[in-house]
């Protein structure tokens, strides 16, 4: 009787696994015939094929050309308002079209793809993001890519399902799990090792962090830039790409923060960053030593119902809405800029420590999301050794330095959220029990319980990256339009497309898959909404990912402003280098796709490997959680898919 | 305490040097003769100058440039057509007029719907 129950028990499982399973082979399949026969639109070859492109602000149309490999094409561009360009850089072409006087260029589209088409000629506010699309088909990138995506996801189930026996090892750390399989596993509590790499073990380093002085040497260099920005944006040209306002800040620090900082050292620019100094400075008295035991502020609490990330997800929420506008006018990013500096300062000196840099930067909510993957991290070395300690400096500050300015208690400290990096606990304390080094990336996605405003964080910066990713480089211009103008009264539907697609349909599809993990694990007594806060995790290696490769599109399409704009910061004809004069373009547009692809697909592998991870917290027999995750695995594939066809193209 | 003050000397100094350096070398990159003239669209406030003095026989350097899209500069009776004046590029016209009046000067590349209205006099004295 026991063995029967068993073995119904085994083959339902393996129905409810055999299905997904079955279509994303069959996707699989499907998708690698149609790119190896071509599915792209089978063209009469006439000798030539002609197409007129109307270009207006700030969009061509038509604004996807689709043409079959091998063909001769002609492209005459006309500009119906102002004067326009025509770059197809990929093919090394360009043309100019002044109103009233059309021109044309030719070429054989002799390589399979999609190719943005770029304005050339500065055409208004929102030229940067003027682009079509060339499609040459059969768009093998895209199919490849796409095919890549299902094999991985398909193979990474089917691995797991091999191995579903083999593997027994809990995740560890973090505190008691409720294990919704009526018993609750007395989680591993000690986080102690999961920093591998004390970076304190370099004299240097140690030297350097524990030295006073060393917030106020990075902040200052920084602060510099920082005044050259806003100085440039209120006083310089409004044409953004030649104000260090636009280039400096969008182009060479956002990239470098998403691409490098950020990925491997979490929250390292929030030690770095110069906004909050001004406050912290007259709060503490102080700019390097340690100043008077109390703080100079009004010493209020921050209220508790503003604790978490509300604060956060509604400022980034409004940065995103205006993001058309903040990211060309320089005037507008000095303006925030500006607002950050006003409101830390402000802060400071009604609350202590730094409340703005960890309840209300839009920023700080972001990077605090995306530094949970991050390697580098600060625990302590020995929770036992806090626990004994009852003096807690850390918290309190000592005469050595201050108490945590984060509110965080580096003795119960197991994800990198909210520490600042600012290395204020290295100074006070006197145990020596800190250390700031490398842990398995993703190590704290899978620690600590589900929260609600996290994530929501995750759905927030999800969708968002895939609007600005149509927005800014797809070739759709009636979005362009809608996002454009945050006065005009269209702006109301890119307001309700942004906000619903962050609140709304990205929450609302991952709790169907939630819903359907739970059906599929057979664990009907828990409530869904539990596995889908839980599950919320697993996608943020895929969001960072995402946020990768659309920082990638900035670097290499615009990456070029850079040069002239260090020689000629305020665009007012200076050149201070010789550099001003430097013409170049979008540099290596081809090896682009393939870097976006490798960021996106081990973006799915690693979020698939994180929602393993988080299954096996939540249902210890490895056959359940199998079944619990494919459904979050279909809807990274799907995710991952939605990606690749922003940024590759259709077929 | 002396690397306290250091340090506010070194902070006052990035919080005013800065954009005090920048007015500054800004206004020293300016020859004294020199006008700027920035062309927008009617609608954004038209040419930044719309009556330019100048004296009769006495040499002007314009320098022009745009802020928003591609305009052209043509001032047809002097004989002066400057080519397109694109955003962030900057075209120098010299000239020198030897006869007293006023002349008009365009666009003459379409920049909007109200192009036509982006005129502005050279008043020779």
């Amino acid at each position: 009787m026991h063995s029967r129950s068993a073995i119904l028990k085994i083959s339902r499982a393996h129905r409810l696994v055999a299905l997904p399973l079955a279509v994303l082979a069959f996707a699989a399949i499907w998708v690698t015939v149609s790119s190896a026969t071509g599915s792209g639109r089978s063209t009469t070859s006439p000798d030539i094929q002609e197409f007129v492109v109307e270009a207006r602000q700030f969009s061509y149309s038509p604004s996807v050309i689709h043409v079959a490999e091998g063909q001769r094409v002609r492209i005459t561009l006309r500009a119906m308002d102002v004067t326009h360009g025509l770059a197809l850089d990929e093919f090394g072409i360009q043309v100019k079209a002044v109103p009233g006087r059309p021109d044309q260029i030719e070429f054989v589209a002799d390589k399979s793809g999609a190719f943005p088409l770029r304005c050339t000629q500065t055409c208004g506010v929102l030229h940067p993001f003027m682009a079509g699309r060339l499609v040459v088909s059969p768009n093998v990138p895209f199919q490849t890519s796409l095919a890549l995506a299902v094999l991985l996801t398909a193979s990474a189930l089917c691995f797991l399902w091999l191995r579903r026996d083999s593997s027994s090892s809990l995740v560890q750390g973090g505190a008691t799990h409720t294990v919704w399989e009526g018993t609750a596993v007395a989680a591993a509590s000690n986080t102690h090792g999961a920093v591998r790499f004390d970076l304190l073990a370099l004299r240097g380093v140690s030297r350097f962090l524990r030295w006073r002085g060393f917030q106020f040497a990075m902040m200052l260099p920084l602060l510099v830039l920082m005044v050259l920005v806003v100085t440039a944006g209120l006083r310089g040209t409004p044409v953004g790409s030649h104000n260090i306002a636009i280039v400096f800040v969008w182009l060479l620090w956002w990239p470098l923060l998403m691409i490098l900082l950020v990925p491997l050292g979490g929250r390292l620019w929030c030690a770095v960053c110069p906004v909050p100094g001004p406050g912290e400075w007259l709060q503490r008295r102080a700019f390097i030593a340690r100043g008077p035991m109390q703080l100079l502020s009004l010493g209020r609490r921050w209220p508790a119902k503003l604790r978490g990330m509300w604060l956060q997800n509604a400022a980034f929420l409004i940065i995103a809405l205006t993001s058309t506008v903040v990211l060309t006018t320089p005037m507008a990013t000095a303006t925030v800029l500006i607002a950050f500096f006003a409101l830390a300062l402000t802060l400071a000196l009604v609350f202590p420590g730094r409340v703005f840099c960890r309840y209300l930067c839009p920023l700080g909510g972001f990077i605090g999301l995306c530094s949970l993957a991050a390697p580098l991290a600060l625990r302590v070395k020995d929770e036992a050794v806090c626990v004994a300690h009852r003096e807690k400096e850390c918290v309190k500050g000592s005469g050595a330095g201050y108490g945590c300015p984060w509110f965080e208690y580096p003795g119960t400290l197991r994800r990198n959220a909210y520490c600042g990096l600012c290395a204020e606990c290295l100074k006070t304390c006197p145990k020596k029990n800190i250390a700031i080094g490398l842990q398995p990336a993703g190590h704290d996605l899978v620690v600590g319980s589900g929260r609600l405003d996290e994530a929501f964080r995750t759905f927030i910066a999800l969708a968002s990256a895939a609007l600005y990713s149509a927005v800014m480089l797809g070739p759709w211009g009636w979005l362009k339009m809608l996002a454009g103008n945050p006065l005009a009264p269209y702006f109301a539907l890119y307001a309700a497309l942004l906000l619903g697609t962050s609140l709304v349909v990205v929450p609302g599809i991952f709790l169907f898959a939630a819903w359907w993990s739970r059906s599929l694990s057979g664990t009907r007594h828990m409530p869904a909404t539990r596995l889908w806060q839980d599950f919320s995790y697993s996608l943020v290696p895929l969001t960072l990912a995402a946020w990768i490769a659309f920082s990638l599109s900035l670097v290499f399409t615009s990456g070029h402003y850079v040069l002239p704009v260090l020689s000629d910061p305020l665009g007012h004809g200076w050149n201070l280098f010789g550099t001003a004069g430097f013409e170049g373009g979008p540099v290596l547009m081809g090896l682009l796709p393939f870097l976006q692809v490798a960021a996106l697909l081990t973006g799915l592998a690693w979020s698939i490997g994180i929602g393993w991870q988080l299954a096996r917290r939540s249902f210890p027999a490895p056959g359940r959680a199998l079944r619990a995750l494919v459904p979050v695995a279909l809807f990274l594939l799907g995710t991952t898919a939605t990606f690749l066809w922003l940024f590759l193209g259709g077929s | 305490m002396k690397t306290e003050f250091l340090a506010l000397t070194l902070v006052l100094l990035v919080a005013v040097g800065v954009p005090a350096g920048v007015v500054i070398y800004d206004s020293a990159q300016r020859p004294p003769n020199e006008i700027v003239l920035v062309g927008q669209t009617p609608l954004k406030g038209n040419w930044s100058q719309r009556e330019i003095r100048v004296k009769q026989g006495e040499s002007v350097r314009l320098r022009l440039t745009s802020e928003d899209v591609t305009h052209g500069f043509l001032v047809p009776d002097l004989g002066i057509n400057a080519g397109l004046i694109s955003p962030g590029q900057f075209t120098t016209v010299t000239f020198t007029a030897d006869r007293p009046g006023t002349f008009n000067f365009y666009c003459n590349n379409l920049c909007s719907h109200e192009h036509g209205a982006m005129v502005g006099k050279i008043v020779v004295e």
